[in-house]
């Protein structure tokens, strides 16, 4: 977030609405909520969601790997390790 | 008078082990990128290089797999879990976190029956064993990691890969009983049908914990992490080392030296040194991964997985062990599955147990050793071998000419029958009283000599005559039958010339 680089403008604007947004983190948080059950997600009642295992090959892999920033060969490129 | 007697401290080292088994399932954790090896970053899609807005889904060889490993580790299967991420950041993971399980492992409280070399036993617990994903592989350029290159390859094609962590209770005190129990994991894992378990490709990666007390205290020393041990008598080796130095330090008052850290074997050196130092536990914010739904274990895949589980080598080698095999047998035979089951189809074409296990450990043990086979490629196959093993028996064929036709055998001759092959090959062992006393009679005649000298009393004389008869047989001569058949003829004519 901190590459993101903004117009005056954009601050100008944007501010406002930021300042809102933290105000509704406020709301939230004065919900109590002791004794609720965390929803991480939308819970599937019992059955498993499952995929055979069978093997696809992802077609648009050129356009992917094309994305790397750095290669070399078929590898990505990236700062030393060790 | 007495003597003062310094008190001397006893230590124990308490070992734990924590294992990365590759399941060798055709794709991945969480999407279809095969698991096939291929070139570098050809098995990758979104979902395992985790572009925004994809989703993974769980692979159902892997649940099943994991609960069959988690039967045959005697553990408890929970019926609910869930997964987890665990977030770092480094090049080889290309999310910036991984699916693992952190709170509800699939698989806990578990125990399994290791054997030393000695055959004696041991019960190492185990304390979880999770599902999890693989990271990418780092490859560093050039050959030479020190070469001064400023930058490292990535293969994303592990990315993805499921692997389950299995983590053992600190039961362990010495290298040999930590390698007894690497190498039962092992075993277990391939007996199974779980993993490839190729120690070299990675396929079971080993970390060890390893810390050192007062013998009888209660409280645990600071713990090593020794990693980069690539077979179990390195691992072995590289506890042993870690042990000493821990003890040096305790009984020269520099205890304090010892320090939580992540250290390296040295295979040339056989000696440990620090990879890095662990600043406190490192804090990885796992939370529950919104992406992935509950896993439910249902009774009926438990049921299922149950009823078609393979046998465990621990009750191999007590199989073997009823046939009243020796030990030593026993626990070779059940080392791997191909030799396992190689003996066990020999056995069950009619061998008898005793003489099959000495052709399996000896000649061709000895064989697949030196043209680097697996049993499973022997072109000899077990009924071959039955039939070879009772034609000795019934004495159809010596034992040393079937040791000399094994090689021939070994080469895929004698498919249509090992006993019509020999007959065909005139290997047949001649046992027929009346064509053996015609034999000895030829002998006799044809060395007048020896035999007066026989008579005369050198007895000694009967060694000349079993080799005239082998040779005259072209060692087709049933032994046995020979040597009866020439002391009674040999007497008649002792007695004859009296």
């Amino acid at each position: 977030m901190a590459h993101i680089s903004v117009t005056d403008e954009e601050v100008k604007e944007w501010e406002p609405q930021l300042q809102q947004i933290v105000s509704w983190f406020n709301q939230l948080q004065a919900v109590h909520v002791e004794g609720v059950p965390p929803a991480v997600r939308i819970d599937m009642e019992g059955e498993n969601v499952l995929r055979p295992d069978m093997p696809v090959q992802y077609e648009a892999r050129e356009a992917i790997f094309s994305q790397v920033p750095e290669t070399e060969g078929e590898f990505v490129k990236v700062p030393k390790i060790l | 008078m007495s003597v003062a007697v310094e008190p001397q401290v006893a230590f124990e080292a308490v070992i734990g082990i924590e294992c990365h088994v590759q399941l060798n399932t055709q794709t991945k954790a969480f999407c279809g990128c095969t698991t096939s090896k291929s070139t570098a970053n050809a098995n990758i899609c979104p979902i395992c290089l985790a572009h925004p807005g994809t989703l993974p889904v769980l692979n159902e060889d892997v649940l099943r797999k994991a609960v069959l490993a988690g039967l045959a580790l005697n553990c408890n299967i929970a019926r609910q879990s869930k997964f987890d991420r665990k977030q770092y950041f480094y090049p080889d993971l290309p999310k910036g976190y991984q699916i693992s399980q952190y709170d509800e492992p699939i698989c806990y409280d578990g125990r399994i029956e290791t054997v030393l070399p000695d055959g004696s036993t041991r019960s190492v617990g185990i304390t979880r064993a999770h599902l999890e994903e693989d990271a990418g592989k780092l490859v560093h350029s050039g050959s030479d990691q020190l070469s001064g290159s400023d930058y490292s390859l990535v293969d994303y094609n592990r990315a993805g890969v499921p692997l389950l962590e299995v983590v053992s209770d600190p039961d362990m005190r010495t290298g040999a009983e930590a390698a007894a129990y690497a190498s039962e994991l092992r075993r277990i894992m391939l007996f199974m049908g779980l993993t490839e378990g190729v120690m070299a490709e990675g396929h079971m990666r080993f970390d060890v914990n390893v810390s050192v007390r007062e013998q009888g205290s209660e409280t645990l020393g600071t713990k090593v992490e020794v990693k980069n041990m690539n077979s179990f008598s390195a691992m072995q080796r590289a506890i042993d080392f870690e042990i000493d130095r821990q003890v040096e330090l305790h009984k020269s008052g520099r205890r304090h030296e010892i320090i939580q850290e992540t250290r390296l074997f040295d295979e040339s050196k056989s000696e440990t040194f620090t990879m890095r130092r662990k600043e406190g536990l490192a804090d990885y914010r796992y939370f529950p991964e919104p992406d992935l739904p509950p896993i439910h274990v249902s009774e009926a895949l438990i049921h299922e997985v149950k009823e078609n589980k393979a046998e465990a080598p621990s009750a191999v080698r007590r199989r073997y062990m009823d046939l009243k095999l020796p030990v030593a047998d026993a626990l070779i035979l059940a080392d791997e599955l191909p030799v396992s089951r190689y003996f066990d189809a020999v056995v069950a074409a009619g061998a008898s147990p005793k003489l099959a296990a000495n052709w399996v450990l000896g000649d061709l043990m000895a064989y697949t050793k030196e043209s680097k086979c697996s049993f499973d490629d022997l072109l000899l196959t077990p009924g071959s071998l039955a039939e070879l093993v009772g034609a000795i028996e019934e004495g159809v064929i010596s034992g040393k000419i079937g040791k000399q036709v094994l090689p021939d055998l070994l080469k895929g001759n004698g498919k249509e029958g090992v006993k019509a092959y020999m007959k065909q090959k005139g290997l047949i062992q001649i046992s027929d009283v009346s064509a053996i006393e015609a034999l000895v009679d030829d002998v006799l005649a044809a060395n007048p000599k020896q035999l007066q000298d026989y008579c005369a009393g050198k007895v000694k004389l009967q060694g000349f005559f079993v080799g005239q008869l082998m040779k005259a047989s072209k060692g087709l001569a049933n032994p046995e039958v020979l040597n009866k058949v020439l002391m009674k003829k040999l007497t008649e004519a002792h007695k004859a010339a009296e």
